[in-house]
């Protein structure tokens, strides 16, 4: 029972890594970018949604869209602040490049964060979430762990849709595969690009809402989650939103299930341990799907 | 060639740092009648805010200590305020920069205790007299350079466990720590010794970690083990989530913890789930004497808020120092602030009562009072449930 | 008596800056050969922790613990290189990043040796001079390792690792080597850092340290070792001196400074690759005379 109960702690907890890597490797795929600054998205999408409760007196699904909203926000202006400068001006090293300008934003907007809250610890009123308890068969359940799985499986599969189904997901697969081809062919790559920008925001922004919805969260919420979302996204492999999203499940089982029947003070080392070992074992990730950027 | 573009690259940073050195030497002169302390502030970083709440006791009581003339002679202290965002490296080197500057006769620091380990030394090599004003792990203190005014937890917490097995008689009680930050272990384990021998239960520890988030699985392991009463020995944020994830998932025990839920801030977080949780204080201005009472009442006058535990830590600590400058004798030096911070033995009608040092140590168990939240945020004194719960 | 105090603070922010200067040249090793890789943060806490251990138990001075923690700086890269710098560009950086989250957790769970979490006092104290000694010994190295064999055949890895191989350039080699290299100087700048510190606990070694010193060799300039000592001296010990005059929002300056410097000057601020551009194109120009004023443009622009 205990093990049941357990196993859907770190599914729900998964669910929120699982939206971080899908964001991330959004970004990845398209743009090649490792992207540090992602983890701020996720915080300034728990903040916004934090004050449509408390500042605007929302409900909570407002704020849901609000917090994704302002992730989505908050990567088209990294987006534009950090990357599209490297990017027009083109050439190599932008690996190294990319990489740092992510850190400036993600230590900029990071501080924004910490001025703006005043480093104070926040939380979500009682009342204003939807945290109803459910008992299936002895196995406690919050109406928001549902929620954030209901959602990472929702928003997974509304990416993977988007990127194989319409023609602006072929246009953005196809930026991430060859840019100056993809121009060739008639796609406008800065368009794909902000999309892709948008969407991956939008999933870390949602990331971020469910993560502090359950708990107390600081300015600080995004380091964590940029962690183990990394983890996440090489665990599961960045060519494919799915492999991701997996990856981000994984890790949350992972975790809840080393800590309570192994160690909770080497959780994470079992964690990063375990990246470490896929990375060593299989580079691409656990699922070795067709790399959608890899010439 | 190359040398046009070293030089200008050389250009910026060489100026900036002249013209840095150019503004401190404009605004670091010592003022006839003044006396410079030295206070590493925490005000970004992890835990600012509570370095903020500290801070405002600080400034609360210098300012007090000046307009009262309590120096005599004229005489103000003048706090030179270096930022350490409590972490190891910068707050050591500004400890060096304080440690440098020989007209600053003594210094204040530290919310964390590696940080506290950490600057200790700096100063204690410069022989510059330091209080620790909320570094709580023991053994910190270190006399005649180190001493400290944080009030010790885990006498306090020790102090509740036995109230709580004495009046609330849980039968069985389970543990949750921050495994990886040796101040909640050191605080956990004075719960330990405060529940041994009476009688209650000890149904084990769940261990977590101090950057972890999510308390999930922590909350269904605890629940599990299905303890009558639960003991929160944790990072204030770590506190807030454990006591809202148990509380959601439909614990009805008894939740004890510490300190850190004290600030007006924690119970913003939590809400009213914090609402009957006992933990213990040294100041709860509903018990506390004229000091304390004046004390409660400038700080809502400034702030606007009622001081928490760490307001009273961080005014006592410059009331401390203070009083020990004062007894320095008419031109305070290092040498003569360390003796006379080292040799105050007690001090009567502080915030806290009357107040004894021992081996460089801050105790006044006297004042421990076990409070908790109302439902609508204000602090009452705790009594067991029934016994004029809210 | 002021100006004392000034300088004693000047050489306080100076001091910081020099290891940050060491540990920026063990990432600027690897990144020589090509390799993009965190891992100095890594390898700085091996150095550090192992040093302080034996300068706590066995008695040893500044110059053998300096040995050491290179030696076991060296050990952890040797490891490490082998098992990941087959891994791709990305995957690399990846990999290294998990590197200093399993090295904090290691730190912390073996608490006999080094402090665990409350981390523990470093019993030795580091000098100025000293500090000056071990960089300039270091940059020593570097500069002749520049003209030596493995200079060139970095340069070439660098470029373009497949055009190197079918060159004859044993490319993993290089790398490895370069790896190793890294995993020493970052030891020794870890023990400096201990030494300078006085303190060190899991959190000395951490992913900002990480970020710091990527941060300074890329912006001194990732192209020559000078660059990197520039770049800590910027990056590091600016803010440190700075520090007191501005208290909140700092970080968003560095941020600020980073993001600057990296979209309007990005070969960094030491890049000869720029500087032998405009001695071709000074080569190719009319007299002297009227070069400085368009180099300077040049510059700007």
């Amino acid at each position: 029972m205990l093990f049941l109960q357990q196993l859907v702690n770190g599914i729900s907890l998964g669910a929120v890594y699982a939206l971080f890597a899908v964001g991330f490797g959004v970004v990845f795929s398209t743009m090649r970018i490792l992207n540090l600054a992602q983890g701020v998205y996720a915080t300034w999408g728990a903040l916004f949604a934090y004050w449509t409760i408390t500042e605007a007196g929302l409900p909570f699904a407002v704020a849901v869209l609000a917090g994704a909203l302002a992730g989505a926000v908050t990567a088209v202006a990294v987006d534009q602040i950090a990357f599209q400068p490297l990017r027009s001006r083109g050439g190599g090293e932008q690996l190294l490049g990319t990489i740092i300008t992510s850190v400036a934003l993600w230590i900029s907007l990071r501080e924004a964060a910490s001025l703006a809250t005043g480093a104070a610890p926040l939380g979500f009123p009682p009342g204003t979430v939807p945290n109803d308890l459910l008992q299936v068969g002895g196995v406690r359940v919050l109406m928001t762990q549902i929620l954030a799985i209901v959602c990472a499986v929702a928003v997974t599969a509304a990416i993977h849709l988007i990127l194989h189904r319409t023609r602006l997901g072929s246009a953005i697969r196809a930026v991430g595969h060859d840019r100056g081809a993809a121009m060739l062919g008639g796609v406008d790559p800065r368009v794909a690009i902000l999309t892709a920008a948008a969407l991956a925001g939008a999933a870390t922004g949602l990331a971020g809402v469910f993560f502090a919805a359950g708990q107390t969260f600081t300015f600080g919420l995004g380091d964590g989650l940029l962690l183990h979302g990394f983890a996440a996204v090489v665990i599961g492999g960045m060519g494919d939103v799915r492999g991701a999203a997996f990856g981000g499940f994984l890790i949350g089982v992972v975790q809840v299930l080393s800590a309570q029947y192994i160690s909770a003070s080497f959780q994470d080392a079992i964690t990063f341990g375990l990246l470490l070992a896929v990375l060593v074992a299989r580079p691409r990730g656990l699922f070795r799907t067709v790399e959608l950027g890899r010439a | 060639m190359a040398l046009t573009l070293r030089r200008r690259s050389l250009a910026a940073p060489a100026a900036a740092i002249a013209a840095a050195t150019l503004a401190s030497a404009c605004t670091g002169g010592t003022k006839e009648g003044e006396v410079k302390i030295g206070f590493i502030t925490a005000l970004t970083g992890p835990v600012a805010f509570a370095g903020r709440t500290f801070a405002n006791g600080i400034e609360l009581a210098v300012d007090q200590v000046n307009r009262e003339g309590y120096l005599g002679g004229g005489r103000k202290i003048k706090l030179v305020k270096k930022e350490g965002a409590e972490k190891p490296s910068q707050a050591v080197d500004q400890a060096r920069q304080l440690a440098v500057d020989q007209s600053v006769v003594g210094a204040l620091c530290c919310i964390l205790s590696p940080v506290a380990g950490a600057v200790k030394v700096i100063t204690t090599d410069a022989e510059l007299p330091l209080n620790i004003y909320g570094a709580t792990d023991l053994g910190l203190q270190d006399p005649p350079y180190v001493v400290r005014t944080t009030t010790l937890p885990q006498v306090a917490n020790k102090h509740l466990a036995q109230a709580v097995a004495a009046d609330a008689e849980p039968a069985s009680v389970a543990y949750v720590v921050t495994q990886d930050n040796s101040g909640w272990v050191s605080q956990y384990q004075s719960f330990k010794e405060g529940f041994a021998g009476t009688g209650v239960r000890d149904l084990g520890t769940v261990n977590t970690l101090a950057a972890q988030t999510d308390f999930s699985g922590a909350a269904g392991e605890l629940m599990a083990k299905n303890p009558e009463a639960i003991v929160i020995s944790t990072l204030q944020q770590s506190t807030i989530s454990l006591v809202k994830a148990l509380r959601a998932r439909g614990y009805q025990g008894l939740l004890i913890t510490t300190e850190v839920v004290g600030s007006p801030g924690a119970f913003k977080a939590a809400g009213a789930t914090l609402a009957g949780v006992p933990f213990p204080v040294y100041f709860f201005a509903g018990k506390a004497g004229p000091a304390g009472q004046e004390f409660a009442r400038s700080y809502e006058a400034e702030y606007g808020t009622d001081p928490d535990a760490y307001a009273a830590q961080g005014y006592m600590a410059a009331f401390m120092m203070a009083t020990a400058v004062k007894n320095a004798g008419a031109d305070p030096t290092r040498e003569s602030v360390t003796k006379a911070l080292s040799d105050i033995e007690r001090l009567d009608d502080t915030i806290y009562g009357t107040v004894r040092f021992r081996d460089g140590q801050l105790y006044a168990p006297d004042s421990i009072v076990h409070i908790t939240w109302t439902k609508d945020g204000r602090q009452r004194e705790w009594a067991p449930a029934g016994a004029g719960a809210a | 008596m002021m100006l004392a105090t000034q300088l004693a603070l000047l050489f306080s922010a100076l001091e910081f800056a020099l290891v940050g200067a060491i540990l920026a040249l063990s990432t600027y090793v690897t990144l020589w050969a090509g390799l993009l890789s965190f891992a100095s943060v890594s390898f700085a806490a091996t150095g550090a922790f192992t040093a302080t251990y034996l300068m706590s138990e066995a008695g040893f001075g500044l110059w053998a613990a300096l040995v050491a923690g290179g030696l076991g700086g060296g050990v952890l890269a040797a490891v490490a290189g082998l098992l990941l710098i087959r891994l791709d560009s990305h995957w690399l950086a990846l990999a290294t990043v998990a590197l200093i989250l399993v090295t904090r957790v290691v730190v912390v769970n073996l608490g006999d040796l080094t402090g665990g979490s409350e981390g523990q006092i470093v019993p030795v104290k580091v000098e100025l001079w000293q500090l000056l000694l071990v960089l300039a010994l270091v940059c020593l190295f570097l500069a002749r390792l520049a003209r030596s064999r493995f200079g060139t055949a970095a340069v070439a890895t660098r470029e373009d690792p497949t055009a190197a191989a079918t060159m004859g350039v044993p490319v993993r080699r290089v790398q490895m080597a370069a790896f190793a290299i890294s995993g020493v100087i970052g030891g020794i700048g870890g023990v400096l850092q201990a030494g300078l510190l006085r303190y060190i606990d899991p959190d000395s070694f951490y992913i900002d340290l990480a970020v710091t010193v990527i941060a300074c060799v890329v912006l001194g300039g990732a192209y020559h070792w000078f660059g990197s000592v520039i770049g800590a001296i910027v990056f590091t010990g600016l803010p440190v001196y700075v520090n007191q005059f501005i208290g909140q929002g700092q970080s968003i300056i560095n941020g600020v400074l980073l993001l600057v410097i990296m979209i309007w000057v990005p070969g960094g601020l030491i890049d000869p690759l720029r500087w032998r551009r405009l001695r071709e194109r000074r080569a190719a120009a009319p007299p002297a005379g009227t070069g400085t004023a368009r180099e300077v443009a040049e510059v700007r622009s």
